[in-house]
């Protein structure tokens, strides 16, 4: 007997139905399985759980995070770092430098590092940032210019300038042809101190394609640290390689009387600041130099004029003050000579101040023990200010 | 319903993203940097040296100075410990040298004192001994160091003076170092030894150098002991510079400490008078000269400080002394900032007749040049000379004002070397300098004419000048850092030639402040007597005036505090004693 379609249909519909019911089944099996995830270990299940919550129920998240740690063994980097970022959106940054302190950042996901780098970066928690943003830099997916960038900024805030200036070398690696960059390191390094590496790198600024103001800047930049350096030969050839590219600036009058005082040659360089004041430069410095060579020459009443009129100017010009006392010493007009070196005396006594505070911050940075605890010691800026 | 939608969606997200490894990221599309930090342009400091140098005039295969080496001669090296890792600021001070004539046999020795090694344990700060090498002519020197019985280590030593001071009229011996100052009585047999206890010579802390004069003017000759920092191990601090690297902590995270006063009582022994004398009770110095400044006949003293303003302490005929450094614009550089002074010497070096002073500096300042105008006061003529700019790269320790090119005028030697290891900026070996005065009008850098000494590279500290062979001109003996010494044989001796030593009888023997003049080639020149110039270092105390055919050979000597004689008929190319009372006083003079 031949078999009836009709009656087949149902039963097929019925088998679809079955066949449907098992996918969908399977389907949901699979979803828990997928969901539930036998396999992974439950420290990895509990800081998921935790990500889902970090945002609606922070505590729960931190419980979890930290039984995720605590199942882990006491260390699991990344339910380590989350909670880290979670006492940071608590503000509660000095338990996240804590808790950092003990984090294998090595073993943290990139995409948490940079919530976390960032986060403290833009809270301006340099002691959580640096670690974490310096570690990322090393991973190859980086964006590693961004990365320096930032890193720039937090060494440069923690004081520890060398490592900020290496981040501004990386950035003239990536970006060779970029004149900000180099004019970047040329500042970083002349901030430090370095003129020989300043000076190479405001060389380096030249070389790229820049305004003709802005080439006038770093020229006279690169002559200010060439004459500071004592490299008289340099710096000549420099103001001739300027005054041949861009004509006689107002500075060049300055600069050359500069390099005469360094020559030993006071007639030229008494001439040549004559020149710049006659030009209509304005510089407090030609004014020091101006009086410093007629003292020289014995004109101590014209000396005193000159530093009298910096110190009108600028009544904190702390060695302005301090040739007047020398001058009118020499003129025995003693009350005005007391007046000056107390003057100075007070300005310099806040310059050393300044400096002993400056100094006493980077004995902190710097020394191993320091270095070691950085992170209790660094917790907020704030410390900075009450020093 | 609600929860099986959230599984779904969670389980896809948690697929896509789950499956990704927890630890690291994978490539990146974009190319990788080089992650080396550019290279430290360590070479450029030595670059910028040479261009220094090379900057005035052209090499010399002979040059100025021949350095004399060879099996037979001098062979001896300051320790400095430098190398235990400890980076204690102890290490770089390096140390000084006496020119002595030990055996009076009128040729000059040569002291030098050893330095030390240190370790980081308790009592890690030992002394090596010093030694004495005997001049046995044409360039030949014996160490007689055990045979004169000054073998005996003593303290981590620094720099030394020469004083006669028993007045017996042999040269003795002050040694200075951390933990001490030591005196070494001559005992006129060629040996020495050590009186320092029955001497009161007490002088705990860190010492670095000596000089001596008869400050009150009683016959006998006081000391004065250059102090410098209060330091010890145990208040070390450790330091990083910029790049991380670790460095000697400088002097000015510690404080200064007040340098001694100590009164020659005449019967062997001293009393400490530094508090009655006035002096300050905080300086970081590192030398000092005395001589009398301002020639009121009462011995000065100046001090050079490291990075604080240096002293100048005016004499006067009771304690206690004057202190105007600042007010005879001699403290500072010519913008009123300390400085990192350590070496210094006084001369006329612009034959006015009157007594300049020169101070050595460090790295990224100029070295100080202070014309004396005479009225109590100084001018700092470094630029004007021709001296701006060109030490700014170098550390500079011992120096001399000294005619090597017997014109009359007094020439510039500089020895440099750095104390930082890691300064990017400049090297810790650098090149020694030498200006040649033109006529007192500027100084002209003539280092790379100088002899290949002055070409190469070293880690200079103390540095003495005299006449070692006699032919009447000034040689130089220059101790390093871990690297033998160096003699520096002047090969430009002048033609002829008047060499006088002067002894006093109305006052201390060694006649310190006194000054001597004679006409040379038609001009007045001007020499002192002075004590403790260069960096813990003893010169020649001889003064030799270089003579033309038509000069007169006498000289008029200004005994300090007393007349002034002049002594006729003088023989050349030989040393003549002028002994105070023996020449024809000069009217209007007259004892105090």
């Amino acid at each position: 007997m031949e078999p009836r379609l009709d009656r087949n249909q149902p039963n097929s519909g019925r088998s679809r139905l079955f066949v449907a019911c098992g996918v969908l089944a399977l389907s949901a099996a699979t979803v828990g399985v997928f969901l539930w995830r036998p396999w992974l270990p439950a420290w990895e299940r509990s800081y998921e759980q935790a990500q889902l919550l970090a945002d609606s129920n922070p505590r729960e998240a931190e419980r979890l995070l930290q039984q995720s740690i605590n199942e882990a063994g006491g260390r699991f980097g990344n339910a380590q770092l989350a909670l880290c970022r979670l006492r940071g959106r608590q503000n509660r940054w000095k338990e996240a430098a804590v808790l950092l302190a003990d984090i294998n950042l090595k073993d943290c996901q990139s995409q948490s590092l940079d919530r976390v780098g960032r986060e403290a970066f833009a809270s301006q928690k340099w002691v959580v940032a640096q670690p974490v943003l310096a570690e990322l830099l090393h991973r190859e997916s980086s964006d590693k210019r961004e990365l320096l960038v930032l890193l720039k900024e937090v060494y440069g805030q923690l004081g520890r300038f060398g490592e900020m200036r290496e981040c501004v070398q990386q950035l003239t690696q990536l970006d060779p042809s970029d004149p900000k960059v180099w004019w970047a390191l040329a500042q970083t390094s002349e901030q430090m101190g370095l003129n020989l590496d300043a000076i190479a790198a405001y060389r380096n600024v030249l070389k790229q394609d820049i305004p003709q103001d802005a080439s006038i800047l770093v020229i006279q930049k690169l002559l200010d640290l060439l004459v500071e350096s004592g490299d008289v030969v340099a710096a000549r050839n420099e103001l001739n390689h300027l005054i041949a590219l861009h004509g006689r600036q107002l500075e060049c009058s300055l600069t050359e009387a500069e390099l005469f005082r360094l020559e030993g040659r006071s007639q030229e360089a008494l001439t040549s600041i004559e020149q710049y004041v006659a030009d209509g430069g304005k510089s407090l410095r030609a004014l020091m130099i101006r009086g410093l060579l007629r003292l020289e020459s014995g004109d101590a009443e014209l000396a005193a004029k000159d530093f009298e009129n910096v110190t009108q100017r600028d009544p904190t010009y702390e060695s302005a003050h301090f040739k007047l006392a020398e001058t009118y010493r020499r003129l025995g007009r003693l009350e005005l000579a007391q007046k000056h070196q107390a003057e100075y005396e007070r300005i310099q006594g806040i310059r050393f101040e300044a400096e002993e505070l400056k100094k006493s911050q980077r004995i902190r940075l710097t020394s191993d023990a320091d270095r070691e605890r950085l992170p209790n010691l660094q917790d907020s800026p704030d410390s900075h200010s009450k020093k | 319903m609600f929860y099986p939608a959230i599984a779904l969606l969670l389980s896809i997200v948690i697929v896509v993203l789950g499956c990704a490894p927890p630890d690291r990221d994978s490539a990146s599309s974009r190319s990788p940097i080089d992650g080396s930090p550019q290279e430290q342009t360590a070479c450029q400091p030595k670059s910028l040296s040479t261009a220094l140098i090379e900057s005035d005039g052209n090499s010399s295969t002979h040059g100025w100075f021949e350095e004399i080496r060879g099996e037979k001669q001098l062979d001896f090296t300051y320790r400095s410990g430098r190398h235990s890792g400890c980076y204690y600021i102890l290490e770089g001070m390096g140390g000084g040298l006496a020119m002595i004539d030990f055996d009076a046999d009128g040729d000059l020795d040569l002291f030098f004192t050893g330095g030390g090694s240190i370790s980081a344990t308790p009592n890690g700060i030992q002394g090596l001994p010093n030694a004495l090498f005997r001049n046995d002519g044409n360039w030949q020197f014996l160490n007689v160091t055990e045979k004169s019985g000054l073998s005996q280590p003593g303290d981590y030593s620094h720099g030394c003076a020469v004083v006669d001071f028993n007045q017996d009229g042999s040269p003795d011996l002050v040694v200075c170092g951390y933990g001490g100052c030591r005196l070494y009585v001559n005992l006129q047999d060629a040996t020495f030894r050590e009186v320092t206890h029955a001497a009161h010579l007490q002088s705990d802390g860190w010492n670095i150098a000596a000089a001596s004069g008869d400050f009150d003017q009683d016959g006998w000759p006081d000391l004065l002991i250059v102090r410098y920092l209060n330091w010890s191990p145990n208040i070390d601090r450790r330091w990083h510079n910029d790049l991380g690297q670790r460095e000697v902590a400088g002097p000015t995270f510690y404080d200064g400490v007040q340098s001694k006063l100590l009164r020659n009582q005449g019967d062997g022994t001293f009393e400490d008078i530094t508090h009655s004398a006035g002096l300050r009770e905080v300086g970081k110095g590192l030398g000092a000269v005395i001589a009398d400044l301002n020639r009121d006949g009462w011995l000065d003293i100046y001090v050079a400080n490291d990075e604080m303003a240096n002293h100048l302490y005016l004499g006067r005929d009771e304690f206690p002394f004057q202190e105007v450094g600042i007010e005879a614009g001699v403290a500072t550089d010519e913008l009123g900032n300390p400085e990192g002074s350590m070496g210094l010497d006084v001369g006329d070096y612009d034959g006015d007749g009157k007594l300049d002073l020169w101070v050595t500096n460090f790295r990224g300042e100029d070295n100080g040049l202070y014309r004396n105008l005479g009225d109590g006061s100084f001018l700092r003529t470094t630029a004007a000379m021709g001296l701006a700019g060109v030490s700014r790269p170098f550390v500079g320790w011992s120096t001399a004002l000294a005619d090597f090119d017997s014109d009359g005028w007094l020439d510039i030697f500089v020895a440099n070397g750095h104390v930082s290891y890691h300064d990017p900026q400049a090297a810790l070996q650098q090149p020694a300098q030498l200006f040649r005065n033109v006529m007192g009008k500027r100084f002209q850098n003539v280092s790379f004419q100088g002899g290949s000494y002055f070409r190469g590279q070293h880690i200079g500290r103390g540095a003495a000048v005299g006449d070692l062979d006699n032919d009447g001109a000034l040689d130089i003996v220059v101790s390093h850092l871990d690297e033998p010494v160096s003699l520096l044989k002047n090969r430009q001796p002048p033609k002829d030639f008047v060499r006088v030593s002067l002894r006093a009888t109305g006052g201390d023997r060694d006649a310190i402040g006194a000054l001597a003049v004679m006409t040379s080639a038609g001009r007045r020149v001007t020499r002192c007597v002075r004590s403790g110039a260069g960096y813990g270092s003893h010169s020649d105390q001889r003064i030799i005036f270089p003579v033309g055919a038509a000069d007169p050979l006498e000289v008029t000597v200004s005994w300090p505090g007393r007349k002034t004689e002049v002594f006729r008929d003088l023989k050349t190319g030989v040393t003549s004693v002028l002994v105070e009372g023996e020449g024809q006083q000069v009217d209007g003079t007259a004892s105090r």
